[in-house]
């Protein structure tokens, strides 16, 4: 299945776009994009060092969580607003 | 009315982000109500630094800004809850947050005030960069004169990890 994963802050800055296209295996979950992401030479390191949580079509979704295909991901580095 | 009885009609609520300066004066003015006794509000404020520049996920974060407001108004029975955040470039000294609650009495609405900006903070997808001074066309410098490199210049502001918990903020709104 594809999916879109959208990318904030140094994430986005490291990888030089706001998304990517990721092609994922059937049954895939969220743990299986955050590790397919952190595969990218760019990302790697960040990927490693930041506690990332995934959003799954806008809400906040559990590592076990399963992917369809077209599904909108966000990997949310720690958040700074306010 | 009775006491503890709000108005038939339910909560003023009213949530955004935007772009441009926010006005506490405006904000107050939309959750003020004949059946409030108590109007609360606070502002997060840009300190010590030339400017932030503020990134969001858009969508979520006005979707996640406005349940958050609904949640904490049923939470806590208030009359009107109002939250907004600023995206993009905040100046020093301007405000980068705000939000007011208003309900009977006061103990609700200072609860509802500060669970509304705590939990902003915490689950809204929003990450702020510092620029600690702006470069002119010389290079520009830092706050003790010293020359800044592009590079050097701005950071990322090191934030928590989502939540304490959104999840189980989720879970606690069902």
């Amino acid at each position: 299945m594809v999916v879109t994963i959208r990318l904030f802050a140094m994430l986005r800055e490291r990888a030089g776009q706001g998304s990517l296209r990721l092609e994922l295996g059937e049954g895939a979950t969220v743990h299986d994009a955050i590790a397919a992401v952190g595969q990218r030479a760019d990302l790697r390191q960040l990927v490693a060092d930041l506690p990332l949580v995934m959003a799954v079509n806008r809400a906040y979704a559990a590592a076990e969580t399963p992917l369809h295909e077209g599904d909108e991901l966000a990997l949310i580095p720690p958040l700074s607003g306010g | 009315m009775p006491e503890g009885i709000r108005a038939p009609s339910g909560p003023k609520l009213h949530a955004r982000l935007t772009a441009d300066p926010l006005s506490l004066d405006a904000l107050a003015a939309l959750v003020k109500s004949p059946h409030a006794g108590a109007l609360v509000t606070f502002q997060g404020t840009t300190r010590s630094v030339a400017r932030l520049e503020y990134e969001s996920y858009t969508e979520m974060a006005a979707e996640r800004i406005a349940t958050i407001v609904a949640e904490v108004a049923d939470r806590y029975r208030l009359e009107g809850a109002a939250a907004e955040h600023r995206v993009g470039s905040v100046p020093l000294g301007e405000s980068s947050v705000i939000v007011a609650a208003s309900a009977a009495h006061r103990g609700e609405a200072f609860a509802g005030a500060r669970e509304l900006i705590d939990r902003i903070k915490a689950e809204a997808p929003i990450w702020k960069r510092e620029i600690r001074a702006e470069l002119g066309a010389t290079g520009g410098q830092g706050i003790r004169g010293e020359p800044l490199s592009p590079e050097g210049q701005s950071h990322w502001v090191a934030g928590e990890p989502p939540g304490a918990n959104p999840l189980a903020a989720a879970e606690l709104s069902d």
